[in-house]
């Protein structure tokens, strides 16, 4: 067919216009990839009718365009193809940064709760190192003490020898007339029975007066308080009931020792 | 061939916008291409708050046959003019809308007549120009086939001339039509008429 006559025929307008078939739109289709001349016609057509339409143009109320995006949102129409998988993408992406940031929260959570824990225990540690370390000061003041006592010029050790009980039986009492003040350091004596105690005792010069009972020494006090008695000359222990007794019952004296 | 389609200086990022599911080229096709869309579905359903829902629904047929737009088969307001026109014929078929040219009522096609040839001629200095320079007969015959959607045997019956007189100065009429626009300057009517759009819809 002669292309003149056939752009002249009037279909390239028809088909501009949307008027023809299926399978008319499909000739001119291919007389257009065929021939730029066609190609060319068609163009100019439409970009005419295009213009017409835009100087015919008629704004369309306020709001139809958002309500046009709305729709499209609401359809989930927007996240469709290519930007829609990047879209969900970013999603999935933000959704994992998401659990990630909640996962680092809790593990942070954890581990502060570990470490709080951790400080709870150190300082509970901490105060029993200070409390040990207080009574361990209270110990080595005690004990300074005592050693100062002990050294003392004014202060005497009268060492309290068996008297044929226990052969090995041996304690040493520290007296101090000027200070008013005894002490007793057991070196050995047997183990008491759970009724009986082992009590001091002053001979003074009217009669034996008890300095008190005491236990066999604990570990890290070796020396005991008992009660002064002024004017001893002599000092004797000796088992009784557990409580102590008013007089000494001679017949258990372990030790006696005199004053120098 | 790319002279003319190079025009309009948005067409060809818009189209790459559209074909990348950008919303945004939802935007930009309604700035500059609504009010010649809403005025072609307009024509054929008479009632505003007809023609708004169906402009959306076109916009949304827009979005989603967007693939299927060839580039190389015409330009892209033609593919979406095409879209529009189908929708409003659409709607008048499926609503109690009846399209009264097509259904035999002439008055209510004189009436079509009345509203695009007087109301635009008004307001738009361009469109009066070009109108004023085209016959009669031209314009008429373009008005029917475009914005009236008649096919050629229905404009021959209502314009009571022969089939093969419509398709002849059907064909006259839109080479008048691209003289006219040709001589008057056409990329500057456009361009001032997409501002004028523009402003008129965004309100600067």
């Amino acid at each position: 067919m002669d292309i003149k006559t056939y752009i002249a025929s009037g279909i390239l307008e028809q088909y501009v216009l949307g008027k023809l078939t299926p399978q008319e739109e499909a000739e001119v289709e291919k007389y257009a990839k065929q021939h730029p001349e066609v190609r060319q016609e068609l163009d100019a057509i439409e970009l005419a009718l295009e213009e017409y339409a835009l100087l015919h143009g008629k704004p369309p109320p306020p709001g139809v365009l958002s309500a046009i995006l709305q729709r499209l949102h609401a359809e989930e129409k927007l996240p469709a193809k290519p930007s829609g998988r990047r879209l969900r993408i970013l999603g999935y992406a933000a959704g994992l940064l998401l659990a990630g940031a909640i996962a680092g929260l809790l593990a942070l959570y954890q581990i502060n709760r570990q470490q709080s824990a951790e400080i709870t225990a150190l300082n509970q540690q901490a105060a029993l190192a200070l409390q040990s370390c207080d009574s361990i000061q209270i110990a080595a003041q005690r004990l300074e003490n005592l050693l100062d006592f002990v050294r003392q010029p004014s202060t005497q050790a009268v060492v309290m020898e068996a008297t044929g009980l226990a052969a090995d039986a041996v304690a040493t009492v520290f007296y101090n007339p000027e200070t008013q003040r005894s002490l007793i350091g057991v070196g050995q004596l047997p183990a008491p029975a759970q009724d009986k105690q082992y009590q001091l005792w002053a001979i003074t010069e009217s009669g034996a007066v008890s300095m008190g009972v005491f236990e066999l020494p604990e570990k890290g006090r070796p020396l005991q308080e008992v009660s002064f008695v002024d004017g001893a000359q002599a000092f004797a222990v000796t088992l009784e009931n557990r409580g102590g007794s008013p007089v000494p019952t001679l017949g258990q004296m372990y030790v006696m020792g005199e004053r120098g | 061939m790319t002279d003319t389609r190079k025009k309009l200086p948005p067409h060809q990022d818009i189209l790459r916008l559209l074909q990348e599911q950008d919303q945004r080229a939802i935007t930009l096709l309604y700035e500059y291409y609504s009010p010649a869309l809403y005025n072609i579905i307009l024509q054929l359903v008479q009632v505003e708050a007809v023609a708004e829902e169906a402009l959306q629904d076109a916009f949304l047929k827009i979005w989603e046959k967007a693939e299927q737009y060839d580039p190389e088969k015409g330009r892209l307001f033609t593919w979406m003019a095409r879209i529009c026109r189908n929708t409003a014929i659409d709607t008048l078929r499926s609503g109690q809308f009846k399209k009264g040219s097509k259904t035999g009522a002439l008055p209510d096609s004189v009436n079509n007549d009345e509203i695009l040839s007087q109301e635009p001629e008004e307001t738009d200095p361009g469109l009066r120009k070009v109108v004023s320079k085209m016959d009669e007969q031209s314009r008429k015959i373009i008005d029917l086939l475009f914005f009236q959607d008649y096919t050629q045997s229905e404009a021959s019956e209502y314009l009571g001339i022969p089939l093969g007189t419509v398709k002849s100065r059907s064909r006259k009429a839109i080479q008048s039509l691209r003289n006219i626009l040709k001589d008057e300057g056409l990329v500057s009517f456009l361009l001032f008429s997409l501002i004028e759009t523009l402003r008129i819809h965004l309100g600067y």
